[in-house]
């Protein structure tokens, strides 16, 4: 009986812990909202959101490069092998769109940065509680909201969105190089094709979505790197959890916004 | 500016880490935060400057409640203050100038940069710090930094200093400068609050000395009143703090009472 009533207890524990976890996070996310719309107003230095846009999405232009013209390829060759068998081969660049650029583009980049810029976030800003270093900017009557997290937000919602591009680009242009490995194709044609099977509503969806995960990436690496308390032993797993947490997230949200999508068209 | 503590308390799930600490510091006043290791000092100097806020009680600037001001104004508020943390938390990712700079540049960007660098020289000569301040905190000794920190906390030319330990690792010279600097700040009515164990400030700057330990207040007192005092606790406690476990009663009072460093 007092087994049961225990494990009741630490159940019960849990729940309320959850909540009160889930609760608080959202208002951290608000704050961050509000202290945005105040910096754009303010036009503040803007020293702190370059440095996060230059090492967000200027420093992860090689691998993103890499691994769109790679997809593409991988998309275009299965797509020219398999949909003529079904006489679909008109449909090659419908799909190429759709794969890469309302799925995979703002997913794929959204992983590599969650997994490179928030790890980095959520570890500098830990080391930085450990060290006092938060508690000296509020001292100084600097809120790190404003002045780390926000530009931090910003930084990385913005280097999203436009990695996004970057990557529909590169997997574009990849798709287009195996094809005329393969057959003969003019450069205008194809680009021509992809773009008739590309719409408006495609590149909004995609946008969104980098923006979203954006947003959510920078608000869970920030709000762990707060988590920190005392030691700094806390940091790497407070690491961990922010991409554990932003994975989790991210998928959610691209589904969400998925169905929403097929909801709406 | 007054800064003034109504029965603060902080606790967190593992229990009380202060208690009732009702105290107050006038403008021009010096109070001298004494206790052991982990007795509660750094945390209660947090709390004062509004850097963390109580769980219990209230922390009042110029008798206006912290708890119910906008963040905006608190922050106003906290220009008013220079704090000189116990491991001098400099921001590792800034150069020492930037250091030094960066509250200025971030609360008056149209400021003139000559007139801010004209302070910054100022204030290294005054401190006698001479390091090359384009490098990175983590080149500084542990003494370099306390004093880079103590330099931050004047930039601004606050009302109000906390300082936490600001001797710990400065050697005799630079500690006989902060001395001066701090004689200074005080006869042009600035207000200070130190958690130390030099003998020196206690003897020469203290106006009141708050004597805590595991939390609790043991005595809040004018440096007279503390050396008359006859709570065995409290006289244990000075005399550990100062090192003097044999011989404390006398030396208590030349401490304390005496306007010379006994140590000097």
């Amino acid at each position: 009986m007092m087994n049961k009533m225990l494990f009741l207890q630490n159940i019960g524990t849990r729940v309320f812990e959850t909540f009160r976890g889930f609760a608080y996070a959202m208002g951290f996310f608000f704050l961050v909202l509000r202290e945005t719309v105040l910096y754009i107003r303010q036009r503040k230095s803007r020293r702190v959101l370059t440095f996060q846009i230059l090492f967000t999405a200027v420093e992860a232009l090689p691998v993103i490069a890499i691994l769109s013209v790679g997809l593409g390829a991988i998309i275009i060759i299965q797509g020219v092998a398999l949909l003529p068998q079904f006489g679909q081969g008109q449909l090659v660049y419908t799909i190429l769109i759709t794969v890469i650029t309302r799925e995979l583009g703002p997913i794929l980049t959204a992983f590599i940065i969650a997994a490179r810029s928030g790890t980095a976030i959520a570890t500098e800003l830990g080391n930085m509680v450990v060290s006092h270093e938060i508690e000296a900017y509020v001292a100084n009557g600097i809120s790190p909201i404003s002045y780390l997290v926000v530009p931090r937000f910003l930084g990385v919602t913005i280097s999203l969105v436009l990695l996004n591009i970057y990557f529909n680009i590169f997997g574009l242009l990849g798709s287009f190089l195996v094809t005329s490995l393969v057959a003969s194709i003019d450069v205008r044609d194809y680009f021509f094709n992809v773009l008739n099977a590309l719409t408006v509503m495609d590149v909004t969806v995609s946008l969104l979505k980098s923006a979203v995960s954006g947003a959510i990436i920078s608000t869970v690496a920030t709000y762990y790197g707060f988590k920190v308390e005392q030691s700094s032993t806390e940091v790497p797993v407070m690491a961990i959890k922010s991409v554990g947490q932003s994975f989790i997230l991210l998928i959610s949200a691209n589904a969400f916004l998925t169905v929403m999508y097929y909801l709406w068209v | 500016m007054t800064v003034e503590l109504r029965q603060v308390g902080y606790s967190t799930d593992e229990g009380a880490l202060l208690e009732d600490v009702t105290c107050e510091v006038r403008e021009g006043e010096c109070l001298l935060v004494m206790g052991p290791s982990g007795s509660g000092k750094t945390l209660l100097m947090k709390i004062m400057a509004a850097i963390i806020p109580p769980t219990e009680g209230s922390v009042l600037f110029d008798h206006a409640q912290t708890a119910t001001m906008p963040d905006r104004e608190l922050d106003r508020n906290r220009l008013r203050h220079g704090f000189v943390f116990q491991d001098a938390a400099l921001w590792q990712n800034l150069s020492v100038l930037n250091n030094l700079t960066l509250a200025t540049q971030y609360h008056f960007p149209k400021r003139d940069p000559g007139e801010t660098q004209r302070r910054v020289d100022r204030l290294c000569r005054t401190l006698a710090f001479s390091e090359d301040l384009m490098q990175r905190p983590a080149r500084l000794s542990a003494g370099e930094r306390k004093t880079a920190a103590i330099i931050r906390s004047m930039m601004l030319n606050p009302e109000i200093y906390f300082m936490d330990e600001p001797s710990g690792g400065l050697d005799s010279a630079t500690t006989n400068h902060l001395l001066s600097v701090l004689k200074d700040l005080k006869s042009q009515g600035r207000s200070l609050v130190i958690a130390s164990h030099d003998s020196a400030i206690a003897s020469q700057l203290a106006d009141s000395i708050l004597v805590i330990d595991q939390g609790r207040v043991l005595a809040y007192a004018t440096v007279e009143q503390l050396t008359r005092t006859t709570d065995t606790r409290v006289r244990q406690i000075l005399a550990d703090v100062f090192d003097l476990s044999s011989t404390y009663d006398a030396d208590i009072l030349d401490i304390l009472g005496n306007n010379d460093d006994p140590f000097a």
